[in-house]
Formats: C-alpha cells, sequence, structure tokens
C-alpha cells in the first residue's frame, strides 16, 4: 500500500499537469496512448472476449470509449456488450435456466444480497488488481464476490432562473413551499430515497436515519402527505426530472447526480445541493458459469485503476468509488461529482444491510417499504 | 308452388339441430394451437406455478394482495382506465372509420395517416408533445388565459386527464383497423333501402349500419381494453402518483424487486379478472357472435338476447327519426368534417415530434431555439442506429409471417371448425395480450433457452408472433362472417381443389382483413421493448429498444428525428398503397 | 300472387310523377341528360335501357339517392327535388332486394313502420297482414338469407308496400334469378300492380319483361329518353333506329326513298309507308315475323337472294336470308302447317307489308 502511494506522485505529477491542460478531452485515446509507456508490462494481457452488460445509450457509448476501447489495446481481449433496461431479471432467468450467456453485469444494491445467496457470483481476484487500486477503493466498496462499481446520488436540484438570489439549501427548504415557491417534482417509483428526504426535511440527522422504524416511516409519510398538492409531477424515468426543469414545469426537483452532470455540462442552468444527497452504489458482478470468466477478473481489475476510473466518471458522469481517480478528473468536474469527499460526506449512504434483511412476515424491508408506498400513493 | 318449403332449407334446418361436430376446418387450428401451446400455455403454466410458489406451495402470496387494499386498488384503477379509454376510443374512432369506408380516396389517406402515425413516435417524444400542448406553460392553457375562461393554468398533465389522453393517441389503430375491415363489407345499398323505407340519415345508421358494424365494433373494444391493460410506460409519464396501474407494479416486482413469485402471483390475478370481466361481458353481450362466429352454434337464449339489443337499436332508432326534422342538417358532410378534425387532433403532437426533429438544442425545448439536423446526422452517422433500423425491420417481418399464417388459420378453424370448447380456445388465444408482457417475456425466455434460441433474432420473432396471434385471429374472425361459404362450394363445384379453392376464392376475400392484421402485427412487433429485453439477452439491440435507451440513459431530441423518420416511412407506405390501389382500381 | 288492395289512406288517386329535364352529369360523362317524364297515377312506366343508359341514375333520383345537377322531380305537383328520401314516401325495391340481414322478415317489413312511429298493435297487424298476403306467415321469425330468391323478393314487396305508399320504384328486381322464376314473379308483379294500383316505375334492361308488364316503356339511351310509348308502339312504331334494334330482333334494309318510292340496294321497289318529307336516303326496319320469303311468279315485289340458313326454334323456325346484292336478312316463319318449307341454297324473294315497315331516317 505504501508503495502505490509512494508511484503514485511521481506518475501523476505530469500526467495530471497534461489533464488540467486537456481539459475536457484529457481523457481520450491520445492521452491513453501517452501512457501505455506505464502498462509496458501488462500483467493483464489475454485472449477472446468478455460479455458485459451495461445500460445502453450514453452510458455504454462513453465505457467503451473510455473504459472498453482502451482495454481491448492494453489486453488484446474484445469486449461485448450486451444492453438491458436492468441486468437483474436477466441474470435471475439466466440462472434459474442454468445457462450463463453473460460475464459481468451490474445490479443494484438491495437485490445484491439475494442473488449472492442464491450462488449466482464468482468470487473476485482482487490479486489481479493493482496495490494503487486496493489502495484508492474504500473496503466497504469491495465484496468478496462484488465490487462497487459505481455510485449513484440522489440529490436536490434547482433551476437557477426560479431563484436567482439564493436557491434551496436543504431538503427543509425544499418542503419550506413559503420560502421557495414553485412546483416541485420527485420520484416515483421507489420510496426509500423520498422517505429519507421526508426525515431529514423533518429534521432527523443523517447519522440516525438508519434503520427506518416504523415510526420514522410513520413521520416521513406524514411529511409526504403536507408536500403531496406541491409535486406538480412525481417523475418515473431519469432523465424527466433535467427535462422538466429545463422547460420550466419544475422549480426544483430530486434528481440522479449523473443525469444532472451531464445537462450542466451542456450549459443547462440547473444547480445541485450535495446536503442530504442519498447515495447508493451499484455492485459489478461475475457471473458463475459465465463463458469468459477468467477475462471478466481482467476487466475488473483494469477498470478499477484510477486512470480508467476517472475515464469511467467521465464516460457515464457516475464515478466508481476508487478515489484516487480525483487525481485525473478536470478540476472543473470535481465538484460535482459523489466521489468527491465534499460532497460525500453531506450524503446518507445506503444501508443496504438493513434495506435487504428480512422482516419477521418473511418480507424484505425494500419490499415493505414498497407496499406501504404503493399505498400512500393510491390513497 | 312457390310458397312451399325447399328441401335445401328443410336440410338446412335440420343441420343446424343437430349437435355440433368437429369440420375439417378444425384441423386449421393444429398448427397454431401447437405454437401456442408451446411457446405460450407451458410458459404460463410455470407461471401459474410460480404464483403458489412451486417448489415450496404457498398461497401467500395471494393471500398478501388479498390482505393489501393498495394491490385491489391498482387493479380498480387499471380497470377504470381502460374501460374510460376503451370507450373514449370507441367514440372518437367510429366517426374515424365510418369516415374511412365512406370516403374518397383523399380523405381515406388523410385518415389513415393521422391514425397510424401516432403509433411510430417514440413514447417520450411524444410525452414531450403534450407538454407542449397541455403542460401548465403550454397551448391549451395559453388559449384559455387568453380568452379568459381560466385565470389559473388548468392542470391536464400529470393526471388521470393526461394518462387518458396520452393513451388514447395511441390506440386509436386497434379500434379503427378491425372496424373499417367490417365496415367496408356493408352493403351500402342496404342504407338506401332504410332511407327508403323512411329512415332518416341517423336512424338508417342506427338501426342498419351500427348493428351490421358490431363485429368489428366488438373486436375493436375488445382489442383496445385488452391492450390498455398493458400500458405502464404512458401512465408513469403523463400520469399523478396515484395513477399505478397493475402492470407498472408486476413490472416492479418482477424486473425491479426479483419478486417473481409475487410478479406471478399479480399476474394470475390479473388474469382471472380479465376473464371475468370478458365472461361477464358476455353474458349482457353475446361476444362470440358479436365477433362473428357463425349463427348456427347460438342457443335460443342467445339469440334472443341479440335480438333484444336489435330492437334496444331500432327504439332509439326510430326516436331518432322523430327528431329527423330539428336536427341540423350538414348535407351528408358532418361526418367527414367531424372526423377530419378529429384526425387533425391526431395529428397535432405528431407534428410537434417532428418539429422538434429539426431543434438545434441538445434538450426537447419548445419553441426550439434554432433549426438544425443534428439529429438526423447523429441517426445517419451512427451505424448502431441504421443496424437497430435493420434489425427491427427484420424480426418484424418474420414475426408478421409466422403471426399472420398461424393467426388466419386459428381463425378459420375457430369460426368454422365446430370444436367443443370453442370459448376456452378464444380465451386462449387472447390471453397472451391479456398478460403483461414482462411476464410472458420472462416466461418465454426459459422456453427458448431449452433449445438454444436466446439472444437469436428468431427466438424474438416467436415471442412477438405469440404476442401478434391475437390480433390477427380477432380481426379475420371478424371478416370472415360476411364469407358465404357458397362461394367456395361454388369453386369446389368448378373443380377446384381445396387448395385452389383457398387461393382463387378465400384468399381474395380474406385478403383486406389479411392485410390490416398483417400491419397490426407488423406494428406489434416493430414497437415492442419488453420481450427484446428478455428474449434479446441484450445481444439485439432493435430500434425501440434504442429509443427506449435514449430515455432511460439520455434525453434529446435524435429520438424525435428517428420517430419522424419513421413516420415519413409509414406516410410513404400508405400513399403507395393508396397509388397501387387506385391503379388496380382503374386497370 | 292475389294482392288484395292495399287500404288506401285516400280516395283520391295519387301517385303522379313528373320529371322536368333532369341532368345529372358524373365528371365529364353525362349520366342523365335532359330527361323529362310524366308518369299518371297508378300507371306502370318501365324504363328500359342497355347498362349505362342512366335508367339507374333517373330512377335514384326519383327515389332520393342522387341529386340533379338541373331539373326537377315533382310527385302529384309537389317539388320534392332536394327533398331527402326518407321524407319521399316511396316505396322501394332494390336489385336484390337489400333485405336488412340481421334482422328476421318481420323485423324487416316492420321497419318502415318503426321509422314512422306507428304504435305497436297497428304496426303488428300491419306487418302480419301484410305477410299474409305474400304468404310469408310462417316465415316471419326467419333470417333473409335462409329464404329463397323468390321468397326474399315476396319479403322485398311487403316492405315497400307495408307503409302504403303510393308510388313503388323496382330496380330491376328480377336481375338475380333464373328466366322460370323471373317469369312466374313477373306475373306477380302485375298482378300486384292491378291489385293494389299503385304506380309503378320499373327499370330494367330487359325487353322482355318491360314489353309484358308496362302501360308505358320509356327507352332509355347514353342519358336520354328515346322513345316513350306503349309497348306496341315501341316494338311497331320505333322512333329511332336504336330503339329499333334493341327491342326485339329487326333487319334493317337501306333505302333510297325517291318521288314516293322506296328503292333498295340493287334499286328494286320496296314496300314502304307513304312519308312526307321528299327525297332521302333512309333505313326500312322490318320485323323478322314480318318479311316473307317467297318463291317464283307469286312473290311479291322485293330482294332477290337465297336462303343460307335455317334453324328450327320450336314455335317457329328462323330463315337465314342473304340478298343478291350482299344484305343479311331474317325472317322468322310460324311452324304453324307442315306445308312445302324451303331449304337452304332456294332462290326467293324478301317483301313484307307496306304498314310493316317503318321509315327510319338517321
Amino acid at each position: 500500500m505504501t508503495d502505490s502511494v509512494d508511484i503514485k506522485p511521481r506518475q501523476f505529477g505530469w500526467n495530471r499537469r497534461a489533464l488540467l491542460q486537456g481539459a475536457a478531452a484529457s481523457m481520450t485515446i491520445p492521452a491513453l496512448a501517452r501512457a501505455t509507456e506505464a502498462f509496458a508490462q501488462e500483467k493483464l494481457t489475454g485472449s477472446g472476449e468478455v460479455v458485459v452488460y451495461s445500460y445502453g445509450g450514453s452510458f455504454t457509448e462513453g465505457v467503451r470509449r473510455q473504459v472498453y476501447e482502451p482495454f481491448t489495446k492494453a489486453t488484446g481481449i474484445k469486449v461485448v456488450d450486451v444492453v438491458a433496461d436492468l441486468a437483474e431479471p436477466q441474470v435471475k432467468a439466466m440462472h434459474q435456466a442454468g445457462r450463463i450467456d453473460w460475464d459481468i453485469a451490474y445490479v443494484v444494491a438491495q437485490n445484491y444480497p439475494e442473488m449472492h445467496e442464491a450462488g449466482m457470483f464468482v468470487p473476485i481476484d482482487y490479486s489481479l488488481w493493482d496495490e494503487e487500486s486496493l489502495a484508492g477503493t474504500p473496503a466497504r466498496t469491495r465484496l468478496k464476490d462484488a465490487v462497487a462499481i459505481y455510485g449513484v446520488g440522489m440529490v436536490l436540484a434547482y433551476d437557477q432562473r426560479a431563484y436567482p438570489e439564493r436557491g434551496p439549501q436543504s431538503w427543509a427548504d425544499f418542503w419550506d413551499v413559503k420560502k421557495f415557491p414553485g412546483p416541485r417534482g420527485l420520484f416515483a417509483s421507489e420510496a426509500t430515497r423520498n422517505i429519507v428526504s421526508a426525515l431529514l426535511a423533518a429534521g432527523v440527522a443523517t447519522k440516525d436515519i438508519w434503520p427506518l422504524t416504523d415510526d420514522k416511516i410513520g413521520q416521513a409519510f406524514d411529511k409526504l402527505s403536507g408536500l403531496k398538492p406541491h409535486i406538480t409531477k412525481w417523475w418515473a424515468a431519469g432523465g424527466e426530472p433535467i427535462q422538466l426543469l429545463i422547460n420550466r414545469e419544475y422549480a426544483m426537483s430530486n434528481v440522479y447526480d449523473g443525469r444532472a452532470l451531464a445537462a450542466i455540462r451542456q450549459g443547462a442552468p440547473i444547480k445541485l445541493v450535495w446536503n442530504g444527497g442519498y447515495l447508493r452504489y451499484n455492485y459489478a458482478t461475475i457471473l458463475k458459469g459465465g463463458p469468459n470468466t477468467a477475462n471478466a477478473q481482467k476487466l475488473f481489475a483494469f477498470l478499477n485503476r484510477a486512470r480508467i476510473a476517472a475515464g469511467w466518471t467521465q464516460g457515464t458522469g457516475y464515478p466508481g468509488p476508487n478515489t484516487n481517480q480525483l487525481d485525473y478528473l478536470p478540476a472543473e468536474l470535481i465538484p460535482l461529482l459523489n466521489i468527491n469527499p465534499e460532497n460525500i460526506g453531506k450524503c446518507v449512504i445506503e444501508d443496504t444491510g438493513w434495506l435487504a434483511a428480512k422482516r419477521p412476515d418473511g418480507k424484505t424491508n425494500v419490499d415493505y417499504l414498497q407496499e406501504r408506498w404503493l399505498a400512500w400513493r393510491t390513497r | 308452388m312457390a310458397y312451399t318449403i325447399s328441401s335445401t332449407e328443410i336440410q338446412k334446418t335440420t343441420r343446424a339441430l343437430q349437435p355440433a361436430r368437429p369440420t375439417p376446418w378444425a384441423w386449421l387450428m393444429l398448427p397454431g394451437s401447437i405454437f401456442l401451446a408451446v411457446l405460450f400455455v407451458v410458459p404460463l403454466g410455470w407461471l401459474l406455478l410460480l404464483s403458489f410458489g412451486a417448489p415450496d406451495w404457498t398461497i401467500a402470496h395471494f393471500v398478501r394482495i388479498a390482505q393489501n387494499p393498495a394491490y385491489i386498488g391498482v387493479l380498480r384503477t387499471t380497470l377504470q382506465i381502460s374501460c374510460v379509454v376503451t370507450a373514449l376510443t370507441f367514440v372518437l374512432s367510429y366517426p374515424i372509420a365510418y369516415a374511412l369506408t365512406t370516403g374518397g380516396t383523399k380523405l381515406r389517406t388523410f385518415l389513415l395517416i393521422a391514425v397510424v402515425l401516432p403509433f411510430f413516435t417514440s413514447v417520450l417524444a411524444r410525452t414531450f408533445a403534450w407538454v407542449v400542448l397541455l403542460g401548465r406553460n403550454g397551448v391549451i392553457n395559453e388559449i384559455l388565459l387568453q380568452l379568459g375562461w381560466v385565470s389559473q393554468p388548468v392542470a391536464l398533465l400529470y393526471n388521470r386527464i393526461g394518462v387518458i389522453a396520452g393513451m388514447t393517441h395511441v390506440v386509436m389503430p386497434l379500434m379503427i383497423l378491425p372496424m373499417l375491415t367490417v365496415m367496408s363489407s356493408i352493403d351500402q345499398r342496404l342504407l338506401r333501402a332504410a332511407r327508403a323505407n323512411g329512415a332518416s340519415p341517423l336512424a338508417a345508421f342506427l338501426t342498419v349500419f351500427l348493428p351490421l358494424s358490431l363485429p368489428g365494433l366488438i373486436a375493436g373494444i375488445l382489442l383496445v381494453f385488452i391492450n390498455c391493460l398493458g400500458f405502464y410506460i404512458t401512465p408513469a409519464l403523463l400520469g399523478g402518483v396515484s395513477d399505478v396501474t397493475i402492470t407498472m407494479e408486476i413490472s416492479a416486482q418482477v424486473v425491479g424487486q426479483l419478486n417473481w413469485n409475487f410478479g406471478a402471483a399479480l399476474s394470475t390475478v390479473l388474469l382471472v379478472a380479465v376473464m371475468a370481466v370478458l365472461w361477464l361481458g358476455s353474458r349482457f353481450f353475446p361476444i362470440e357472435q358479436l365477433l362473428g362466429f357463425s349463427d348456427d352454434k347460438i342457443g335460443l337464449d342467445k339469440t334472443a338476447r341479440r335480438q333484444m339489443g336489435t330492437q334496444w337499436l331500432m327504439r332509439i332508432g326510430s326516436a331518432a327519426n322523430a327528431l329527423d326534422r330539428w336536427l341540423p342538417s350538414m348535407g351528408g358532410r358532418g361526418i367527414p368534417i367531424f372526423a377530419s378534425f378529429l384526425a387533425v387532433l391526431l395529428l397535432l403532437p405528431v407534428v410537434i415530434v417532428a418539429y422538434l426533429s429539426f431543434s438545434a438544442s441538445s434538450y426537447f425545448v419548445f419553441p426550439v431555439p434554432g433549426y438544425s439536423l443534428q439529429n438526423y446526422e447523429r441517426y445517419f452517422s451512427d451505424p448502431l442506429w441504421l443496424r437497430a433500423t435493420v434489425t427491427s425491420i427484420r424480426i418484424a417481418l418474420m414475426a408478421t409471417t409466422m403471426a399472420t399464417m398461424l393467426g388466419a388459420m386459428l381463425a378459420f378453424g375457430l369460426s368454422r371448425g365446430r370444436i367443443r370448447g370453442r370459448g376456452a380456445m378464444i380465451a386462449l388465444v387472447l390471453s397472451p395480450i391479456i398478460m403483461p408482457t414482462v411476464v410472458v417475456a420472462v416466461a418465454t425466455y426459459f422456453v427458448l433457452v431449452q433449445v438454444g434460441l436466446q439472444g437469436t433474432e428468431f427466438g424474438l420473432a416467436l415471442g412477438h408472433a405469440v404476442h401478434a396471434i391475437p390480433y390477427v385471429v380477432v380481426i379475420v374472425v371478424a371478416n370472415l362472417r360476411d364469407l358465404n361459404p357458397t362461394y367456395e362450394r361454388a369453386a369446389r363445384s368448378l373443380g377446384a381443389g381445396p387448395l385452389a379453392t383457398f387461393r382463387t376464392i378465400i384468399a381474395p376475400l380474406v385478403m383486406p382483413a389479411l392485410i390490416v392484421a398483417a400491419f397490426l402485427a407488423f406494428l406489434i412487433s416493430f414497437d415492442d421493448v419488453v420481450y427484446v429485453l428478455f428474449l434479446g439477452i441484450g445481444r439485439i439491440a432493435t430500434l425501440p429498444m434504442r429509443m427506449w435507451e435514449g430515455i432511460t440513459q439520455d434525453i434529446n431530441p435524435t429520438i424525435a428525428a428517428v420517430a419522424t423518420l419513421q413516420m415519413v416511412f409509414a406516410t410513404i407506405v400508405i400513399f403507395v398503397n393508396t397509388l397501387l390501389g387506385r391503379r388496380k382500381a382503374q386497370s | 300472387m292475389l294482392m288484395r288492395a292495399m287500404p288506401s289512406s285516400t280516395d283520391v288517386k295519387t301517385g303522379g310523377i313528373a320529371l322536368h329535364s333532369l341532368q345529372k352529369r358524373y365528371g365529364a360523362a353525362m349520366a342523365v341528360d335532359d330527361v323529362s317524364l310524366s308518369v299518371s297515377p297508378g300507371e306502370f312506366i318501365s324504363l328500359l335501357g342497355p347498362s349505362g343508359s342512366g335508367k339507374t341514375t333517373t330512377l335514384m333520383m326519383i327515389a332520393g339517392f342522387e341529386m340533379p345537377d338541373s331539373g326537377r322531380v315533382l310527385l302529384d305537383d309537389k317539388d320534392i327535388t332536394r327533398l331527402p328520401p326518407h321524407r319521399r314516401e316511396l316505396g322501394v325495391i332494390f336489385q336484390n332486394y337489400a333485405l336488412f340481414p340481421h334482422m328476421t322478415v318481420a323485423e324487416n317489413v316492420a321497419y318502415p313502420l318503426r321509422m314512422r312511429r306507428v304504435p305497436k298493435a297497428q304496426l303488428e297487424a300491419r306487418v302480419n297482414r301484410v305477410l299474409d298476403q305474400v304468404h310469408l306467415g310462417a316465415f316471419a321469425a326467419r333470417r333473409p338469407h335462409q329464404l329463397s330468391g323468390g321468397q326474399q323478393q315476396r319479403v322485398a314487396i311487403a316492405r315497400a308496400l307495408v307503409f302504403d305508399p303510393p308510388v313503388l320504384l323496382l330496380d330491376e328486381p328480377l336481375g338475380a334469378l333464373d328466366k322460370k322464376l323471373r317469369q312466374h314473379l313477373r306475373n306477380e308483379i302485375k298482378t300486384l300492380h292491378r291489385d293494389v294500383g299503385k304506380t309503378m316505375i320499373y327499370v330494367t334492361h330487359d325487353q322482355e319483361e318491360a314489353l309484358a308488364m308496362s302501360d308505358r316503356v320509356a327507352v332509355m339511351h347514353e342519358g336520354r329518353i328515346r322513345q316513350v310509348s306503349a309497348p306496341q308502339d315501341i316494338y311497331r312504331r320505333p322512333a329511332d333506329l336504336f330503339v329499333a334494334s334493341f327491342v326485339g330482333e329487326v333487319n334493317l334494309i337501306p333505302a333510297k326513298l325517291r318521288s314516293g318510292v322506296a328503292h333498295g340496294p340493287a334499286d328494286e321497289t320496296l314496300a314502304a309507308p307513304a312519308w312526307s318529307d321528299g327525297d332521302m336516303d333512309a333505313t326500312l326496319c322490318v320485323r323478322p315475323e314480318h318479311l316473307h320469303l317467297g318463291t317464283g311468279e307469286a312473290a311479291a315485289p322485293g330482294i332477290q337472294g337465297h336462303v343460307t340458313g335455317m334453324t328450327f326454334v320450336g314455335d317457329a323456325t328462323i330463315v337465314e336470308f342473304r340478298s343478291n346484292s350482299g344484305l343479311q336478312l331474317t325472317s322468322k316463319v310460324l311452324n304453324i302447317s307442315a306445308g312445302a318449307m324451303l331449304g337452304v341454297g332456294d332462290n326467293c324473294t324478301a317483301s313484307w307489308a307496306t304498314n310493316d315497315a317503318t321509315i327510319l331516317t338517321e
């Protein structure tokens, strides 16, 4: 570990300058070509292919440009991407059918425990990882058979045009319709994040959020009921709140940080409030019985290298857990990312263990929350 | 001498009284039945087992549904929305279908385009078009405010109104096309006969045209109602927080929370509820007969009931006749004018989508800040988009071929086979579209994976065919009623073998219905995003799939450009069809 | 069929139809061109012509389904040109009858009464009475497709009569039937006309039908009425070449009329009625049954030639004749006696009585 710390500044000193000069284009292929020297003895070299799941659209395009192409160039392993809305149902189906056509899938944290117990994943070979990668990636994000692939923040965003002086700074402000009038938006499909926002608005401290006891849930629903008339539209698709903020149908809403990032970089007048954000990790897993497990291990090791992790972040807007990537990211980007320690410090981090835990009646806490959410929203 | 009953009539009567025995036509059901059995019944059975917790048997999932009023509430909401949309669609579609049947070539082409194009607009682009029209700062609110009719913007979107408008807009082809095929086969001279016998235009319509168009109408209502149950993207995008449909919930359970047993239990409840609704419906309306299944199986009570329906319309018709002198006369132009007005309404969102596709902004902004072809450039310069387009067309063609052939054979068998348990067979054929697509898709995956067809275009086409067969069957059956068996007997007597009879007599007579059915099957395959997610195992990128990614991952008007290109293509197809039809009529 | 007189609403004889200069154009084609016709109450008139002659269009203008571009339609001196069809009170019997397939026989017949909101009790009585009159009482609950062609026609008639219209319009009602049935139904319609005394306007392309049934026949061609006359006059005194050749068989002999004498192709003298228009070229029309073929000295003056063919048709023999000048003529000889007949190749002379020839100039 100390070795990697030693190496890092030397390498990065040169690179960092280049990156800063190169601004947004810094992580594209020319920069990488210059860096190939460092990978002269690439230990991940292999052959064949690896079948990797991703979400499609600009996400997949970004990953392909920033991660897959460098990976193929460095190792000779081709990346075949497969695209679906969500990977979990397909993984579960493949597992049940006994024919695994994929190597790598991303699963949301709350689904991980069930799938892990069903034995769907292969343990991750951390011995392939660089020292730097291991050092930069917090241990809590490196599980035995899964590794956090990226963090998603759900944060408060507002239209700067609606509040040119001073916008809302917390969920309490979000709830304060007198001080900050204007149409609001919240995510319709999921309970947890709205409940947490409501509790924060009610004055519950970040550290006291988990577990979500029935008392707290009741308190949150009361709070939400009070705000219900002011929510003009409960959004359902990730791009919606951004679109509606731009169209002035919303003055403020909760949004996915990565989606907001893409809009802000294109000049959208949207401001993010990290205070009270909700951070969730999605996990990358290698599927047991997949066609190219060895290559999958190599891709994991590769994409968690700080340099590549920074590429991932720029390609997708959602940063992976390796904090060393901060050294490779353009400075103007860092304040907008949840990997920024300053931002993550203000966020509530999802308690995946509690959410996936079973209640006495056999339902998981997530199921229970969703059921109450359904009852509340349809009432 | 002319007043004695002829011997053929006696034969006809006695034959009708004999117990039904399957005819050779029943054999036609075989291929389609096997197809559905393998690709749908097996998965359906698996699903049922799953809902009972197989292999650990339990009814806990059903208990959970029964205990939480929210699930029943969601089911009720779904049925409510479906009923309202079906009713509204019917009211709006009927005049359009009527004008399509009776209008000139120009009017027909215009109406057909207006009806079909909304189907080709991407759901997100369309949603934004609705925001432009119905939003707080939308066109309608602007007009209302300017007129001073309201002092504050009216909430037209993100509530039930928005859901209903958005859904109605898309399902109209499903109502209009079956109506159209049946209406075109109605003898216009019957209307003249009614007029000559003293019926005003309105009364003639109510007492003659309307009852004769019933099979198409029932087919349309059935298809639209069932189709509405499966909506979950439009309600999520246009609805309010409480507009949760059962399909949204099932989808969340299956895809989001991986609770397949519970999702299966919810689907089972949905299936049972819909079957119950249809069964109840058939108590009051003889759906089977109205759909056009031949008369000879009708029991006396059903004939009586049908008679009652006719009587009822007759009473309304005769009442309308009395009002005739007070009704304003539009000189027969009322319906075409009204239909054209509706068509313009249907086209408004479509036109907005086309307009947005030329936007220079990278977001949906109205009005566009500047014009640019960047969205089209992005489409044409991206091999992924182009490849997806070709893939979609290829899969849709495969699915259309299978669904049209198997569905048409099933329709003939069902209509003429005189098999026992026809009602059950019809229910089975309709089930693939009653069940939420996501559930059927997961189940079908397990069948395909047994033979290694997962992730292949053919496998996906098989799934689409299962989903399209019900549409084909309903449309063809509704049109078989007017296919007089005498023509076939005549052909047989003139020396045509069964195949030659089919080729020379049946096929040409059923062809219009088959074309419409094939067209719908194509649309259904071409529009799908759910089957492709499961059966494609991520390896097949179709056009709607790419557009769907555009919705979940990005928001940019490229999808508006893709939608516009699709609409241009559809328009060209309709135009060419019209021109060919005209040339054929001339030669 | 014995149809008792329908109870007439008034004792005044009504049902007179008058057409004044009707015109109807479809695109460039003139479908009906300046048609005027006056039909008296109770008259049976046929509109006879080949397809495309404008007869059905004319009928549909009377019924109100087509609007004339100009001209007027009068019913009992009331202008009904712009009146919608359902207020004209005219009974129409359509080609193929247009029975409503979704209604029973009784419902079909009741239809016009329902539309006139006739009280239920009276309605049933009238429907039953009419159905009995057409001998279909036992078929009241049947659907049209369960009836034979003849029965369907009687339902159509019953439906058109049940509301007691003063005029019946019939659009080729016998078109789809076999010959035997046609003859039978033709008689039924004639009997019906005699019994109910309604004005009937009957459209047909079958000249035999028109001649057999009508008080008067209006022959139409290319949108115009060529001749309106009693059937005998249509046959015996056709107004022009079209009428002559459309109605029945006819021999057309070109003739030069010079100083009161008609000359044939070989300058032979032909029998012809007197004319008053001076010298001209014309055509003589002679019906085959009026054309006599004689041999030897006994023959009347006429056209010289020989027999080219003979066809036995039961009651008569058709003899084909070819003149020395190449003219092909036909003679119809009734087989009254088994007398000496001509044979093929026999030389003979074709002649006719003066009054059996018609002079047509066109």
